[in-house]
């Protein structure tokens, strides 16, 4: 399905705040930057209310790792765990984790067909999980729990497993690592908003006085020019003080 | 269309009503007062261009495009022996370019040397290096949203370039040109373009031409017949008087 790439719309908003000449104080980069902080937001807000796969990200092969030495922070010395493959959204209780799973390639079956799902939990609630049988880590009752950029598997310390499979909710790439030219991968009924919220950012960045934003070899800029917002009452105006 | 200096001298000759005399000819009298005509002209258009008043299309018959090969250290210099003409003006560099021809060279083993590609003719680029000031330069290298960062690269990144400067040492050592731009992020080795105002070529014989556009000829004669008037000391003109005038209107140009 193919959808705007991410350079189509920064140069729309550079058009539309008219950054298009030689001497443009608004570079590319920041307006990607711009689309980036908004289109975050908005994305988290679109994936919290709505149930649908449009924006689920799964990474299989994500390789299992055993520490060997402890390292702060969140490196903890003979635990099995695996590193988050892309940034993904902090939802509330690690919702941003969709599923782990894994396949017993001893049970000779296809990773597709038989998989153990893992279940999320904290390091707290391990405590108490711990001391019942029916809840207690095992290789048919395996747990995660993440810290930081590392989620830890609890239950399969005998199992050889070498890969997990996960399905996250990933941020949208930070600019560093992004490809403008690649697909925005964005809710189409959210573009007009973006660029409504984009342009708004723009909007604050011009409010700085011009003389502070030209090289003019003048270090005496006065604020006589600035530009000031306008101010809006929360209160209801037909209110009596 | 370049401005012949065959017209010119007519018409200086037409002011003088000098007509068919010998009292002014052209080696002796127009050409040399042509000459610092040109270099007024020069400097009021440099005036202009700082201001952003002028817009390379009045200069048309002086902008070249022409292909290089950087050196190891992502530099250019801009050799007037081997281009054939001097260097007047630098308008845009441009990185990542595409050519009509075989791009493929080997690197000068002088790592200091970059070469001019007159085989190559430049097509296209996608991509204008930003002009930097020196400080600029440096400290703009590690910020992702100005031009000529380092950190963003793939279809994002955005080239600077620094004018020119000489960065020879003992270890650095050109043969001829030693001025070089510098464009980052670094492209070592590659071809770039750059374009350019040549110098305009000062008048030699009086078949020749002038390299500004048709415009500009009446206000050539007129600097032109300006400097032949220091010479006639009419109106209590005197050389001390009309020199000074000059210089403080030349000044005030670059002050």
């Amino acid at each position: 399905m193919a959808t705007d790439r991410l350079r189509i719309i920064v140069d729309e908003v550079l058009v539309t705040i008219k950054q298009t000449f030689d001497d443009k104080i608004v570079s590319q980069a920041q307006a990607a930057q711009w689309v980036i902080f908004v289109g975050n937001r908005l994305l988290s807000q679109h994936i919290s209310k709505r149930d649908s796969g449009q924006f689920l990200n799964i990474f299989v092969d994500v390789p299992v790792s055993v520490a060997t030495t402890s390292s702060n922070p969140n490196i903890v010395k003979g635990r099995k765990y695996v590193e988050l493959p892309a940034n993904i959204f902090d939802f509330n209780m690690d919702s941003g984790v969709e599923y782990i799973a894994y396949y017993n390639p001893d049970e000779n079956c296809s990773p597709e067909a038989y998989k153990k799902t893992i279940q999320r939990t904290s390091p707290s609630d391990l405590q108490w999980l711990n001391l019942n049988d029916l809840t207690k880590p095992s290789p048919k009752a395996p747990y995660w729990y993440r810290a930081g950029d590392y989620l830890y598997i609890v239950g399969i310390e005998s199992v050889p497993v070498k890969f997990l499979e996960m399905g996250v909710y990933m941020t949208i790439n930070p600019l560093e690592e992004i490809d403008i030219d690649q697909p925005f991968n964005f809710p189409q009924e959210l573009l007009e908003v973006l660029k409504r919220q984009v342009v708004d950012l723009a909007r604050f960045s011009f409010l700085f006085p011009g003389n502070d934003r030209s090289n003019d070899g003048d270090d005496t800029a006065s604020d006589n020019s600035r530009p000031v917002g306008k101010t809006q009452s929360v209160n209801d105006p037909n209110a009596a003080q | 269309m370049p401005i012949l200096n065959q017209e010119i001298h007519d018409r200086v000759l037409s002011a003088l009503d000098a007509e068919g005399s010998e009292r002014y000819t052209w080696d002796q009298d127009t050409k040399i007062a042509l000459k610092g005509a040109i270099e007024i002209l020069i400097t009021w258009l440099n005036e202009a261009f700082a201001d952003n008043k002028l817009t390379p299309e009045s200069l048309r018959e002086l902008v070249n495009v022409k292909v290089w090969q950087t050196n190891f250290y992502s530099r250019v210099s801009f050799d007037a022996s081997v281009v054939g003409h001097p260097l007047w003006s630098l308008l845009a560099v441009y990185p990542e370019i595409e050519t009509n021809g075989n791009p493929s060279s080997s690197p000068s083993t002088n790592k200091a040397e970059s070469k001019f590609r007159p085989d190559l003719t430049f097509i296209s680029s996608l991509k204008s290096a930003k002009r930097l000031t020196l400080e600029e330069w440096n400290e703009n290298s590690n910020n992702a949203f100005m031009p000529g960062n380092t950190i963003l690269q793939g279809s994002i990144k955005e080239y600077a370039y620094l004018d020119f400067a000489d960065y020879t040492s003992s270890n650095y050592v050109k043969a001829t040109d030693k001025l070089e731009a510098t464009i980052r992020p670094g492209v070592s080795n590659q071809l770039v373009a750059l374009a350019y105002l040549k110098y305009p070529t000062m008048p030699d014989l009086i078949s020749g031409s002038i390299e500004f556009p048709n415009s500009l000829t009446d206000l050539l004669v007129e600097l032109t017949l300006n400097k032949i008037s220091f010479k006639q000391g009419q109106g209590g003109a005197n050389l001390y008087g009309v020199t000074s005038q000059n210089i403080n209107r030349l000044v005030s140009l670059i002050k």
